[in-house]
């Protein structure tokens, strides 16, 4: 497992080993299928930074999201530790998570525990969303969500989606949680509903005669990322950036290629063996 | 079979007539009038349902039976399809204002069908219970088809001379949804 994770391990620490105990799932789960292919998802979640202000500003304005997904973030980056997976970072003061007062000073309160338990790392940067390649996201701003998503063919998919908490944190805190989880994130949230139209919109388009004789540009930010060793990832320079897509799916490519494991184990890719 | 408790068949057309216009007014889309119906106090919640087998089932070892949750109806303190009180409600009907509600833009075309109607009354001098079942049929872009079908369990409470929903307990039978979403209100 570690083998397979290689860095981004220490990426899902951060998420779900923040403090002592770990997390705890809240009771229930979501499943429902939705018309669209698994990759979409994988990828939105993977690297999608750029569509939240489009997407999903009918939700921020009308008050499920907090206006700080609008503000100016230049410590954000795109972070791709290798073999496929992928984080979204914003910078280590950005405000990161579902604006209920309860999670916000919760928040602020944990922090030094976290910085024990995680490192200095965090004081680079702050992981809020990624996809464990290939069919793994997880997310942290509106709701505290895990998910995977089930292929169901070319054009369906199969969602499951788990909310979690701290194990640590008080009563009131989980409540805020599983409420964001219900009313921002799920088949019914605010924000997630528009996803599922995206990606439904991808898919169909993605399908068409025209679509399909053509390669789909995946350019933006191409040249501009670099090996950062301290985040122990390949990272862009802007917050806006399809550097993760492209790992995401040159990974992807290798493994469809048919070749052994044993030579595609540790990534066949430039940027992965750095890694 | 009737009984000094059962309701008169004035009360039932009453609350009958109550559901069927709050129905037409989902499926015209008039959402502010539709707001209007709830009390400022109101829970509006619905829970979604999971394949389990029943405790005496044969099939299954259950390791610890102390522990095995046989209730297949998500609860009120876990994970479920709607948990809005007035406030959020009100939300999600201002968002759909905003001109980029992608997931009902263009709108979803609905028919709220509403059977099994059933009136008890409550501790309350003020509150009545209604049982109800819905089925909900939902078309949308050029071919999209989705039924949601489901049973509530409404506290309609006197304010002023009209009736009003204080608490809408709602479970929608499906253990995987097979809709993408649920843009629409039930």
């Amino acid at each position: 497992m570690c083998d397979y994770l290689g860095e981004m391990a220490w990426y899902l620490d951060a998420f779900f080993d923040r403090r002592e105990g770990g997390i705890e799932l809240i009771g229930g789960m979501h499943k429902w299928v939705m018309p669209c292919n698994w990759k979409f998802p994988a990828e939105n979640f993977g690297g999608d930074g750029y569509h939240t202000s489009w997407s999903h500003r009918s939700a921020i304005d009308t008050g499920s999201g907090g206006n700080f997904r609008l503000a100016p973030d230049p410590l954000g980056v795109m972070l791709s530790p290798g073999k496929g997976h992928c984080v979204i970072g914003v910078g280590p003061d950005m405000l990161a998570d579902p604006p209920a007062s309860e999670i916000l000073a919760y928040e602020d309160a944990i922090r030094p525990e976290m910085e024990a338990r995680l490192g200095p790392r965090l004081n680079r940067i702050k992981p809020i969303v990624g996809t464990v390649f290939p069919n793994f996201s997880l997310l942290r701003p509106t709701s505290r969500t895990f998910r995977v998503w089930h292929p169901r063919g070319p054009d369906k998919t199969e969602v499951w989606a788990w909310v979690y908490a701290d194990k640590q944190a008080p009563p009131e805190v989980k409540e805020a949680i599983r409420l964001a989880g219900v009313r921002v994130f799920g088949p019914s949230g605010s924000f997630e509903q528009d996803d599922m139209d995206n990606w439904q919109g991808c898919t169909q388009t993605g399908r068409g005669v025209v679509a399909r004789s053509y390669p789909l540009n995946y350019q933006m930010g191409l040249g501009h990322d670099r090996f950062d060793p301290a985040l122990g990832a390949w990272a862009s320079e802007y917050r806006y950036s399809e550097n993760n897509h492209r790992h995401f799916y040159r990974r992807w490519a290798e493994l469809i290629t048919g070749a052994p494991w044993a030579e595609l184990a540790n990534g066949g890719t430039r940027e992965d063996r750095h890694a | 079979m009737r009984n000094e408790n059962s309701p008169d068949g004035g009360l039932i057309g009453e609350v009958e007539q109550f559901l069927y216009r709050e129905a037409r007014l989902l499926d015209d889309r008039q959402f502010h009038e539709w707001l209007q119906l709830f009390t400022d106090d109101a829970r509006y919640f619905m829970a979604g349902r999971s394949n389990r087998y029943p405790q005496s089932s044969k099939a299954i070892a259950i390791l610890d039976p102390g522990r095995y949750v046989e209730s297949d109806v998500t609860g009120e303190d876990e994970l479920a399809l709607f948990d809005e009180d007035k406030t959020t409600l009100a939300a999600r009907v201002a968002r759909l204002d905003t001109g980029m509600a992608w997931a009902e833009d263009p709108p979803s075309r609905t028919r709220h069908l509403i059977a099994n109607i059933e009136v008890e009354p409550s501790e309350s001098e003020v509150e009545i219970n209604v049982y109800s079942n819905f089925l909900v049929y939902r078309s949308r872009a050029e071919t999209e088809e989705d039924f949601y079908v489901g049973a509530r369990r409404d506290v309609l409470r006197r304010v002023d001379g009209d009736w009003k929903i204080a608490r809408r307990r709602m479970v929608l039978d499906q253990a995987v949804l097979t809709a993408k979403n649920l843009s629409i209100f039930f």
